[in-house]
């Protein structure tokens, strides 16, 4: 039962494109055009392609429009790109091997709580200073704060409000009015007072709305092009949707940053990048000073597994972000019928149309690898395709002879192939699925908002915010996050489970809450609300002079603060 | 330019202002009825109902329609503000719109983009007239022989095949294999005049292949039409040379309707050639359009929209000017 | 320069262009066969044929200028030995215009409409010549004041073709107050078809030729703009130009030929002096063309008779009005009174198409229109089949008034009216079957099974003198004479009261003419419709109706019995209009001619 693809001509040209690409692959590239080391060096006579490059350039070729560099409008990681402009009080340590942690920035250590876990306060380092040399004080990290409430500036990674007191209704400082439940204690010292404990507290404070905004310079309209930075590199340059060229920041130090190694002189984002054309680019080491900032796409993934060359350009990471199949336990409200699904979902093929073992490894838990805390289990057997006689048995059970359903996906290639697998999958035990693939924003608006009645099924992925448990699990399975933007999609409700998920939430220690959250997942998996499809690897391309490029299972994304640069 | 010309480009312009109120009101519009809620954008993460309330009123998607299509109209003419105070987001006239995804007015991205698409779009009409020009000539008086079959070949190719599919060839062929040209980015013309013109000669030519093909068998059907009319019979009796009678006489009369043709489709480009744009990672309007449709953010889809439609009506008139003025019959 | 200031004056016997043996093949079809002609300074030969006879493509053959898929044959020799069949472009170049020139039969086509008249003439003078532009300038308004339009002499020369260019030129009005300059100041379309072809005539002899060929060039024209052409190319030859007229139409041969030669079917078939041709022909083609001409005042019983007498004659026996009994005391079929059809357009004054114009026709007669190109002839055929409202004034169409008419009623009495058109192929719709087409008006307005429609169809096709098995045909797989009939034949499907016949002969050879003329006005005798017959030609409405209205700049100027109003016009117009028609007789064109240029 294959779905009517609404775009049979674009498909049809994505697959000549990907066809091209691969040809290109054995192309041979001479000294030409093309060529990185004319860029290097000889400025003068260059009548070539890129912008000249000094030693020490590091680009990064991106094929989106923006780079976002307002703390409050970022949703950016503690180790992308934002990170090299902007401090937070903490951040993270991503090496390779090693579990990622939480430690320490701008703060000296990643936060101490009171007894009642509602305090949490931070003592800055010594030392620190903005681009022109006014130092970082307690008050910058508060505006900083106070402005992610404003209304012309939402729109980044605000886990702090509904955590910190009396936040309602707070519209940010332009008015003249602060928000009390950020302490300034000294001009080194902060306090935060929280509405109820949260032990994410220090991942939270490495979010990007924990960088120090200085108010004297605080122009909402122009902030996010002309930001004034407290990282390693400042904004030399920014040309909306085009390039933002970072240079090196005089004040800031490396004897106060331990996370940050700063090797290149500059960064350069080319903005507006075709995703093919880099990955090809790339792939012919041109230039060898740049990385791509977007995924390989799953095609050409499958299409390198025989390339052993493009081994030295990609970095693949260990499997990491979930995907995911929602079960909408509004329409399919017999918890035997769910678990049945569970069982009767081929996860091998699935994997087969993410691009096979470089694409993932199968799933059978919801927290992500290389989050703390998790614990690996199987509550619907280890069978790679499936375990059709159970699943068949369940449905026998709850007395379901035939089922149709609607899945609900994206219409990307990639997001099509893994429904028509799954609905393969399910065929074997008479469950008729229908596809039901759709623009990306049509999907948000369908499984996000309103009340989900055009969906049985929904295809999603997720990689959290931070790596806790908490942002992994809350967003997917609390019922406050049922429909008005949320992600629960599959309108999954059971109090328990909130409860638990409040409580685990809410211990401060790691070594506590990680058996908590282990709990809380079984639990969820009982009711079987989705099915864990696979943990996805990330592929990621960069060029030959490039070092320290690695991908771990989480973040998932290359470690931009520790990037460097041959010659 | 007589009077009666000056009028008639007169009420040319009148209708074309009326026209452009009406398609502004249309786009917002049809883009109002969009499936995703273009607040969403403006949430952040995790998102609240009561934070995407805010962000609705913030941007005015929870005024009624009519009070939105008024506020986007006065917009254009008298800028916006988004919010109150100090915090509040100021876009001057003409106003198409705030982009919160990107912070900045619609107006300004598309202002620092369009000259991208301009170099694109212009450079690409030159050559594919002259290239299609001189084809669909080739073609007509060499009719029948090796050259016309294998020019109209030709056209048949760069007629059918789509710009992506031309786009990644060339940068396979031209860039990779032969390393002969730049496969991507945009260089400023204020930069590097020549750097500009090099990393758009790969962009240009696959253009130009496309729109010219139309225009060589155009220009080839008004050739063979126009050689057969009595006024270039009268001027070879008079004794001009063929090569008089094809640059003096037929000429005029072939390019007359193929001039306006021209500035219809550079208005169409220059309110984005998205797909060029997008495989030769030119920051041009079409690819700031096209990353707006896939982030949803509708500010942005809606001011691009206009500006498309507003350059397109305008090139219609310019193609009307064109018209009155090349043809002293109209 | 290859022509000498003396060309003009060379011996008067001596050819400067003798063709020999010339052969015009196109693929699959010989279209002239081992044609001779000498053009000689002075003399201006008439190639005379109708269409297909090959007499154009064998003139212009002789210059290279036949359509390119033709291929000629044969020898073209100038006076000083170049052979020009053959030879390369650039002799040909060399030759034309200088040596030889041509004018054509459309001459708003044959000038380019994107350039001002000025800019041809620099462009057809420096083909032979350096000149500075002023030099160019003078020498063009030196050249069109050659051909009467010049300083003082356009306004006079071309007065009838005025009311229709007054209109199309606007500002340019050329035509009114036309000095050379404003000539050459204007595009093409800013003047009238009188004077475009004056100017053509005048770029051909920019470079002084020797031999003008001129391929039918007053055709196209109204027929006092004819006789003044006519006198233009006259004129030329008794400067000492060898003229070639390339012409299908009698009287125009008459009028200035000096020599025939009659094609057909791309062999000549008799030649000869003017005189001996119309006087003596031999070949039975010649005689029957001859006697296919329709003559002004033919059917009377003399020339020389008083035209005081006729006036009062009954019209000839053949032609009474065989309708009801008495016409007059039924209501008349058409009755237009003080009828006023206003055009206005922005930015211009309005034009009166119609002016207060009074029409009557009874049952079962056959009236005339006669009237030049802008007159108002068409608007008028407009008004009578109400594809045109009137500004002001009273339509009655049968009886009944159409204005406040409703939609069913006008539809009752449009089936009752039959329209007939000047070009059937235009009329006539290309993919469907003429069967199919002259049922069209059965199937909207008859009720009519089938078999019916098909026997009716058949009928038709009977009436119209045509093979009913003609029916499955379609128009192009027909003569241009059968496409007429299949007209004729639609437009009395329904048995009409009224046909309106607009032009019906003017596209068609004076053989078929004469053919399809006859069989029109046996089938009018026979089913005894009214007929609203409009035409430029004087002789074929003689020929049709018993009575005339002559229509001029919107007016009607004179009504009357045919007869009456073609022998003894009152009007000056209708006057000068007479005159200026040239009758297929050498001797009496002559005599006419004088009289015309006294008066």
């Amino acid at each position: 039962m294959l779905p009517r693809s609404p775009h049979p001509r674009r498909r049809r040209l994505r697959a000549a494109a990907a066809a091209l690409a691969a040809g290109a692959m054995l192309a041979l590239s001479a000294c030409g055009a093309n060529d990185p080391s004319r860029n290097t060096g000889a400025v003068g006579t260059d009548t070539g392609t890129q912008a000249p490059a000094a030693a020490g350039e590091l680009q990064v070729l991106s094929s989106s429009n923006e780079l976002n560099l307002d703390p409050a409008k970022s949703q950016s990681m503690a180790v992308t790109s934002l990170a090299l402009v902007h401090r937070r009080l903490t951040t993270w340590r991503v090496e390779p091997g090693q579990e990622v942690e939480v430690v320490p920035d701008l703060a000296t250590d990643t936060g101490t709580v009171s007894d009642d876990g509602l305090t949490w306060t931070y003592t800055l380092r010594d030392g620190l200073f903005f681009e022109d040399g006014t130092p970082i004080t307690a008050a910058d990290i508060k505006y900083g704060l106070e402005r992610t409430y404003a209304p012309a500036l939402s729109g980044g990674l605000t886990y702090h409000r509904a955590l910190l007191a009396g936040g309602e209704g707070y519209t940010g400082p332009y008015e003249g009015q602060h928000l009390d439940s950020i302490e300034v204690v000294d001009d080194s010292t902060i306090a935060f007072h929280l509405n109820q404990p949260a032990g994410d507290w220090p991942w939270i404070a490495s979010t990007p709305a924990f960088s120090p905004v200085p108010e004297a310079q605080d122009d909402p309209e122009s902030y996010a092009r002309e930001p004034v930075a407290s990282g390693p590199y400042r904004v030399a340059s920014a040309n909306v949707g085009v390039e933002v060229r970072l240079e090196r920041n005089e004040y800031w130090s490396s004897d106060i940053d331990q996370m940050r190694t700063a090797e290149p002189d500059t960064i350069v984002w080319q903005l507006g990048q075709d995703t093919q054309t880099t990955t090809q680019r790339l792939l012919n080491d041109q230039p060898a000073n740049a990385i791509s900032a977007s995924l390989v796409p799953a095609s050409t993934l499958a299409q390198l597994a025989s390339d052993p060359a493009s081994q030295d350009r990609i970095v693949t990471s260990d499997p990491g972000p979930l995907q995911y199949l929602s079960i909408n336990t509004e329409r399919v409200a017999d918890v035997r019928v769910r678990q049945a699904i569970n069982y009767a979902v081929n996860k091998a093929a699935v994997l087969i149309a993410m691009g096979g073992e470089r694409g993932g490894a199968i799933a059978t838990t919801y927290i992500s690898p290389g989050i703390p805390g998790r614990e690996e289990y199987a509550l619907y057997g280890t069978e790679p395709e499936g375990d059709v006689a159970a699943a068949q048995a369940l449905l026998d059970e709850a007395g379901v002879s035939s089922l149709d359903l609607v899945l609900l996906t994206r219409n990307d290639s990639d997001s099509v192939a893994r429904s028509e697998a799954i609905a393969q999958g399910l065929s074997r035990v008479g469950i008729n699925v229908t596809i039901d693939a759709v623009e990306s924003a049509t999907f948000s608006e369908r499984a996000t908002q309103g009340d989900g009645s055009s969906y049985d099924l929904a295809l999603g992925s997720w990689n959290p915010d931070y790596p806790s448990p908490n942002a992994n699990l809350r967003p997917l399975y609390h019922s406050a996050e049922i429909g008005q933007g949320g992600y629960n999609t599959s309108r999954y409700a059971n109090p328990e489970v909130d409860a638990a998920i409040d409580a685990a939430a809410a211990e401060e220690d790691p070594e506590v809450a990680g058996p908590m959250w282990a709990a809380v997942d079984r639990m969820i998996a009982e009711d079987a609300p989705s099915v864990p499809l696979a943990f996805a690897r990330n592929s990621f391309i960069g060029g030959s002079a490039v070092g320290n490029y690695y991908v771990e299972p989480f973040p998932a994304y290359p470690n931009y603060l520790v990037l460097s640069v041959e010659g | 330019m007589n009077r009666r010309t000056l009028a008639r480009i007169g009420v040319l312009a009148t209708q074309t202002l009326l026209v452009l109120v009406i398609i502004v009101a249309l786009t917002f519009m049809v883009f109002s009825a969009w499936p995703a809620d273009p607040a969403l954008l403006a949430c952040g993460r995790p998102c609240t109902p009561d934070r995407l309330e805010s962000a609705r009123v913030f941007l005015g998607y929870d005024q009624p329609w009519y009070t939105q299509v008024w506020n986007y109209l006065t917009g254009i003419v008298a800028g916006r503000t988004f919010g109150e105070g100090a915090g509040a987001i100021h876009c001057d006239a003409p106003c198409l719109g705030y982009s919160f995804r990107l912070g900045a007015p619609v107006t300004s991205l598309i202002a620092s983009r369009a000259p991208v698409t301009a170099s694109l779009a212009i450079g690409a009409a030159v050559l594919w007239l002259l290239g299609g020009v001189l084809a669909g000539m080739v073609s007509a008086l060499r009719r029948g022989t090796f050259a016309d079959r294998g020019i109209m070949a030709l056209t048949v190719v760069g007629v059918s095949a789509p710009s992506y599919l031309l786009g990644l060839l060339g940068i396979l062929v031209f860039g990779f294999t032969l390393d002969m040209v730049p496969v991507a980015n945009y260089v400023p013309f204020s930069t590097s005049p020549i750097d500009w013109a090099w990393h758009l000669v790969l962009p240009w030519t696959v253009l130009a292949f496309i729109n010219a093909a139309v225009y060589a068998r155009l220009v080839r059907g008004h050739m063979l039409e126009n050689l057969g009319l009595d006024y270039v019979r009268m001027a070879r009796s008079l004794g001009l040379t063929e090569r008089t009678v094809i640059s003096r006489q037929v000429l005029p009369n072939v390019l007359t309707p193929v001039i306006p043709l021209v500035a219809l489709d550079l208005g169409a480009l220059l309110g984005g050639a998205v797909i060029t744009e997008r495989v030769f990672s030119m920051p041009g309007v079409g690819s700031l359009l096209m990353d707006a449709v896939g982030q949803t953010d509708l500010p942005v889809i809606v001011g691009v929209t206009v500006f498309a439609a507003a350059i397109v009506i305008l090139a219609n008139l310019v193609a009307d000017i064109l018209a009155t003025v090349l043809d002293p019959r109209i | 320069m290859t022509t000498a200031p003396g060309a003009y004056a060379p011996t008067p016997t001596r050819p400067v262009l003798t063709a020999t043996g010339v052969t015009v093949t196109f693929p699959g079809v010989r279209a002239a066969d081992a044609v001779s002609l000498t053009a000689v300074p002075g003399r201006v030969v008439a190639l005379l044929g109708e269409s297909g006879s090959g007499k154009s493509v064998t003139a212009m053959g002789l210059v290279g200028l036949a359509p390119g898929a033709a291929t000629v044959s044969g020898s073209a020799e100038l006076a000083d030995g170049t052979e020009l069949i053959g030879a390369p472009r650039p002799v040909l170049d060399a030759v034309r215009g200088a040596r030889v020139a041509a004018v054509f039969q459309e001459p708003m086509r044959a000038l380019n409409p994107l350039l001002t008249i000025g800019a041809q003439f620099r462009l057809a003078l420096a083909a032979h010549r350096r000149m500075s532009a002023a030099a160019a300038r003078d020498r063009a308004v030196t050249l069109l004041g050659q051909v009467g339009l010049g300083a003082d002499a356009g306004a006079v020369a071309d007065a009838a073709g005025a009311a229709d260019a007054a209109d199309a030129a606007g500002a340019g009005g050329g035509a009114t107050s036309g000095t050379a300059e404003r000539v050459l100041a204007s595009y093409p379309h800013e003047l009238s078809g009188g004077q475009v072809q004056r100017v053509c005539i005048a770029l051909a002899l920019a470079n002084e030729p020797e031999v003008l060929l001129a391929d039918e060039p007053t055709t196209a024209l109204d027929v006092t703009v004819q006789a003044q052409i006519l006198d233009l190319l006259r004129d030329l030859a008794r400067a000492g130009m060898a003229v070639i007229l390339i012409t299908h139409d009698m009287g125009v041969v008459a009028d200035i030929a000096d020599d025939v030669v009659i094609m057909r079917e791309g062999v000549i078939v008799e030649r000869g002096a003017v005189g001996d041709i119309f006087a003596h022909p031999e070949h039975p083609y010649t005689r029957m063309l001859l006697d296919a001409v329709p003559r002004l005042g033919a059917g009377l019983v003399d020339h020389a008779v008083d035209a005081a007498a006729v006036a009062d004659a009954e019209p000839v026996a053949t032609r009474p009005p065989t309708g009801p009994a008495e016409p007059a005391a039924s209501a008349p079929v058409v009755a237009l009174t003080d009828l006023t059809v206003t055009y206005t357009r922005r930015g211009r004054r309005p034009f009166h198409a119609l002016d207060h114009v009074d029409l009557r026709i009874d049952a079962g007669e056959v009236v005339g229109l006669v009237g030049e190109s802008g007159s108002g002839k068409s608007t008028l055929a407009n008004v009578v089949t109400s594809l045109q409202p009137p500004t002001s004034g009273e339509v009655r169409i049968l009886g009944q008034r159409l204005d406040g008419l409703a939609p069913a009623e006008r539809r009752r009495i449009q089936a009752r009216t039959g329209i007939v058109f000047q070009d059937p192929a235009g009329s006539l719709n290309p993919r469907a079957t003429i069967g199919a087409s002259i049922a069209e008006p059965l199937v909207l307005h008859a009720d009519l099974g089938a078999a019916a429609r098909a026997e009716r169809v058949a009928e038709l096709l009977r009436l119209v003198e045509l093979d009913p098995a003609l029916a499955g045909r379609f128009p192009h797989e027909m003569s241009g004479g059968q496409r007429q009939r299949v007209a004729i034949a639609r437009a009395i499907a329904l048995d009409p009261a009224l046909v309106v016949a607009d032009e019906p002969t003017s596209a068609l050879d004076v053989s078929v003419q004469a053919a399809v003329l006859e069989m029109f006005l046996a089938l009018q005798r026979r089913l005894g419709f009214a007929c609203l017959f409009i035409s430029h030609d004087l002789a074929v409405v003689e020929e049709v109706s018993t009575r005339v209205y002559v229509l001029h700049a919107g007016r009607v100027v004179e009504a009357g019995p045919t007869s009456r109003v073609l022998l003894d016009p009152q009007d000056p117009y209708t006057r000068d209009l007479i005159a200026a028609v040239p009758v297929p007789d050498p001797a009496r064109q002559a005599e006419r001619r004088a009289a015309r240029h006294a008066g």
